[in-house]
């Protein structure tokens, strides 16, 4: 069970991976979140699961183009691989069981 | 806009923690943000908030590891350096050797001096309630001296343990006793005190045998310790056997405790009850409720939670308001965990004392071992050459320069190893002379945690201070230049080389320098006149049936005819046991508090001591008057002022005395104080020494073998035992000797030990200039010439550091002497003996390979290339 790992963060950082397509690097990727999540997400967090998401293998890099902006630096785009969309699957998959399962009861309770 | 950056020294910050690999993309995103910040909010808030970003930045998975590179060998690359390390101490014998020697003499010094602090520094720590006890002190003020002593009065102790809550236990503490005990056909002579019930729980001694609660309730008892008893009574059981105290009194044993650690300040063989001294002593017994007679030492255990410094105001004034008479004397508290260590006073104030020798041999110790670390430096960055190649070759091969760091570092460690073990087999070897200087509780066994930790604590220091040099040094080499052979040795090792020699240098000459200053004191203070002659006189504790028997006694000793002069005395010749306050004669200022120092004797002190007589006469048995006679010593005669004083009177207390003589200044105490004022007086009673004047150019041996008989015949209970004057008042030097003989191992040691580097520092130059030699040799230069250029170096090196020195030294050691009241002066011809016993040794050493390298045929040195 051990095998897909992603943690809360991790998944929507994939997520939006995901999302960008061939737009994915760190600051597209920031940007994205905090449009769509309404929250504020530092750079130190990002780049850290970005990390962690390479070393797991469910992301790869290339180097892109640098901009003037960028003050030369070059961009890092993310792509997700194989292996990272088995784990995106399996996250869904064990999520949408656990929606499935839960009572109809359950949640409407709140109105009743 | 373009050109505004963000705050460059956060850019820096993060250049440097961030892992190489992210850094790139990391930073280009980070400027992306920045200039978008930049654009729509400022510069300030897109500062602010790129300094946020850079610091959250900082976390676990983007801060690099700390090494550049992952070492995977470290074990490995460990053994090699220990393995290399190693084949260098065995190609170069003669160096390792002068390396290690010079460690290891070092590190044998330190470490017994530091063995021999740690003893010092555990003086009475190991009582449980070391902390509340102390010992109740007295400052007086007489003789316009202020003074403190240890000795209180009897009835002080009643008073501090009935009417003071804060008082938990108090003793009164007899001074050592020396006492005959005698039980069964078994007498040994043995030091003792006498305490109060309340000694045995405060000090919280471990019985053997019998009960601490009960063991002194009984007036009649005794408490020995274990080797005492065993010395009394053998295997057999001594608990309720009888002692015999002096062959008079019989006192029962109540209980055996574990023997006085040596490093307890209070010393004893037995313990027997106060009470006990008191009833047996006119003296005690008229003194109970005397307020004014000190004789005694009192010991407070205080209860939890009273400050010391508080009831010692408190009780501050207590004498003097229980005697109107007193004036001027102040009571005040000394804890116990100072006994030993701080029991020096000067005008009250608490000077330190034996904690000055601490502080002064360790610095010592200090020293000794920074010239060998010197050493080490100095021959290692001296052959620094040689190894440059493998450094070179070791960075080609991808050594990072820590790595070759931790590569010196580890064989300066393996060599200081080596070192420790040669100075633990040096210090076990000589432990026994070290003895004989007065290091005789050093403890050097495995069960001593301390000697681990301090061993490997030195290993480490020494390791590291001696290699840090060395490694910084070599590791610096850039492969590029060593390899291609265009490396040269800048002028800053030499220039740190020659630091080296001149600071190793001037710590040996500024050593050399005191140890002869403390003889010098030491002689100057036994030269000096003290108005008797100590040569030939033997001195004999007067126990009661000796008293008792004197006049037949002194009657046979001058018929054996090697016997001159027998007399009594209150005192031995080196201690003055009483000083009185109570005399008065005409003029005397009634307000002053003058004491003289008090010697009672009879017929013959004259002869017996040879007296030297400045006016009148001694007492003589001619003149009945006599009894009633008194002789001052010139200090005394100063004090009172009178012109003509032979034939007045003054009085001691109520007795009127006529002075009969003057003699010159006894000395009795400190030798390197002046003498105090002292009088004579007549008084056959108070015997507590026989002194012995023997015919000059008799055998000792045999007028000790025919003063024997006589005094056990008169003195059936006791051994003879004796002392020679002489060697009585030679121990009054036996610190300052033994600091003088300390200093001056030590001196020979650090001499030694720079002469060793010097010596390899020599060779290791003559080796290095031997083609320059060979050149300048075909080119007709002179041997003398050769050995000039050679020596000259090293002689400007040694001046230069006796020049530095001898300041330093002048200084310290006026501060030393002002110590003392009667004190030599430091004269010139010291500097400049040991300046030229430095040079010439310096020159011999230096000549040795200087005159080798100019004498060796130059077609050898130059053939080979």
């Amino acid at each position: 069970m051990k095998k897909y790992r992603l943690g809360e963060f991790e998944e929507v950082v994939i997520l939006t991976i995901g999302v960008l397509y061939k737009e994915a690097y760190g600051v597209s990727i920031k940007k994205e979140i905090e449009a769509r999540l309404s929250r504020s997400v530092s750079m130190g967090a990002l780049h850290t699961a970005l990390v962690r998401l390479e070393d797991k293998g469910y992301i790869k890099s290339f180097d892109g183009e640098a901009t003037e902006e960028r003050a030369g630096r070059p961009k890092k785009y993310f792509q997700i691989t194989a292996l990272g969309k088995k784990a995106m699957e399996y996250t869904k998959s064990t999520r949408d069981a656990l929606w499935k399962d839960i009572p109809n009861v359950a949640l409407h309770l709140k109105f009743s | 806009m373009k050109n505004s950056s963000p705050p460059k020294l956060f850019l820096k910050f993060f250049r440097w923690y961030c892992h190489p690999k992210l850094a790139k993309h990391i930073e280009g995103d980070l400027m992306e943000v920045y200039h978008e910040q930049l654009r729509i909010k400022g510069k300030t808030k897109a500062d602010i908030q790129f300094v946020i970003d850079v610091l959250l930045l900082f976390r676990p998975g983007i801060v690099r590891s700390r090494g550049k590179y992952h070492a995977l060998n470290n074990t490995a690359m460990f053994k090699n350096y220990v393995k290399i390390g190693w084949r260098n101490l065995l190609k170069n014998k003669g160096y390792s050797f002068i390396n290690i020697a010079g460690l290891a003499l070092g590190m044998a010094f330190t470490l017994v001096i530091a063995l021999w602090i740690q003893h010092e520094l555990s003086f009475d720590s190991s009582y449980v309630n070391a902390h509340r006890i102390a010992l109740v002190q007295k400052n007086t003020f007489f003789n316009d001296e202020r003074n403190t002593q240890e000795a209180t009065p009897y009835p002080l102790c009643d008073e501090l343990k009935n009417n003071y809550p804060e008082v938990k236990r108090a003793s009164k503490v007899s001074y050592q006793r020396k006492l005959s005990l005698m039980a069964g056909d078994r007498t040994v002579s043995t030091t003792g005190r006498f305490v109060d019930p309340d000694f045995l729980e405060m000090f919280s001694l471990s019985f053997a045998k019998g009960n601490g609660k009960t063991a002194l309730q009984n007036t009649n008892s005794i408490i020995l310790t274990e080797s005492s008893a065993i010395a009394l009574f053998g295997t057999t059981d001594p608990m309720g056997n009888t002692v015999k105290v002096n062959n008079q009194f019989e006192l029962q044993v109540t209980g055996v405790i574990k023997d006085v650690r040596p490093n307890s300040t209070l010393q004893f063989d037995f313990l027997a009850p106060y009470e006990f001294e008191a009833i047996n002593s006119p003296f005690i017994n008229n003194n109970r409720t005397n307020w004014s007679n000190n004789f005694l030492m009192n010991v407070v255990e205080l209860r939890d939670g009273v400050s010391m410094e508080e009831f010692s105001a408190k009780i501050k004034t207590l004498n003097m308001d229980k005697d109107n008479t007193l004036k001027n004397q102040t009571l005040f508290l000394h804890p116990l965990k100072k006994w030993h260590l701080y029991n020096d006073y000067k005008n009250w104030v608490n000077v330190g004392g034996r904690i000055e020798y601490v502080k002064l041999f360790g610095a010592i110790g200090g020293f000794v071992l920074l010239i060998a670390c010197i050493n080490f430096m100095n021959l290692s960055t001296a052959r620094s050459q040689k190894r440059a190649k493998e450094v070179g070759i070791r960075k080609t091969l991808g050594s990072q320069r820590s790595q070759i760091i931790s590569q010196f570092l580890s064989e300066s460690m393996l060599t200081a190893f080596i070192g420790f073990v040669f100075s633990i087999c040096i210090v076990t070897l000589t432990l026994p002379y070290l003895e004989t200087l007065g290091f005789e509780n050093i403890n050097l066994s495995v069960e001593n945690s301390f000697i681990l930790i301090f061993g490997l604590g030195i290993c480490i220091i020494t390791g590291l201070v001696a290699g840090s040099y060395p490694a910084l040094y070599l590791s610096s080499f850039l492969p590029v230049k060593v390899l291609k052979g265009i490396f040269k040795q800048g002028k800053s090792p030499i220039t740190f080389r020659r630091v080296l020699v001149v600071s190793q240098f001037a710590i040996s000459v500024g050593l050399i320098t005191s140890t002869i200053i403390v003889f010098q004191q030491v002689e100057y203070a036994r030269n000096r006149s003290i108005g008797y002659n100590p040569d030939n006189l033997i001195s004999i504790n007067a126990s009661r049936d000796l008293y008792l028997n004197f006049a037949a006694l002194k009657q046979d000793l001058l018929t054996t005819g090697y016997v001159e002069a027998v007399a009594t005395t209150s005192s031995p010749m080196t201690a003055v046991y009483n000083v009185w306050s109570d005399f008065s004669w005409e003029g005397k200022d009634p307000d002053s508090q003058i004491a003289l120092e008090a010697l009672m004797t009879e017929w013959d002190f004259e002869k017996v001591a040879r007296l030297k007589f400045k006016l009148g006469r001694p007492f003589s048995i001619r003149h009945a008057s006599d009894s009633n006679g008194i002789i001052l010593n010139e200090s005394a005669l100063k004090v009172i002022g009178y012109k003509d004083p032979i034939g007045r009177t003054m009085k001691s207390g109520d007795r009127e005395v006529t002075i009969v003589g003057v003699v010159e200044d006894l000395l009795m105490r400190d030798p390197f104080k002046p003498v105090s004022p002292g009088v004579i007086l007549f008084n056959a009673e108070a015997v507590n020494t026989i002194l012995v004047r023997v015919k000059e150019n008799t055998d000792l041996k045999e007028v000790l073998t025919a003063m024997q008989p006589i005094f056990e015949k008169h003195n059936p209970a006791e051994p003879f035992e004796y002392t020679f004057v002489d060697e009585d008042f030679n121990k009054k030097f036996a610190l300052e000797n033994q600091v003088g003989k300390l200093a001056g191992i030590f001196a020979a040691l650090a001499i030694f030990i720079s002469f060793l580097g010097l010596f390899g520092l020599a060779s290791y130059i003559a080796e290095q200039r031997v083609k320059e030699i060979g050149i300048r040799k075909v080119l007709g230069a002179s041997v003398a010439n050769l050995w000039k250029l050679l020596s000259k170096d090293f002689i400007i090196l040694v001046l230069i550091s006796c020049c530095a020195a001898s300041p330093i030294a002048y200084y310290f050691m006026n501060n030393w002497l002002m110590k003392y009241e009667y004190r030599t002066d430091i004269a010139l011809w010291i500097f400049l003996v040991v300046g030229g016993f430095a040079l010439i040794i310096t020159l011999a050493t230096v000549s040795y390979h200087a005159l080798k390298a100019s004498l060796a045929n130059p077609v050898k040195s130059l053939r080979s290339e």
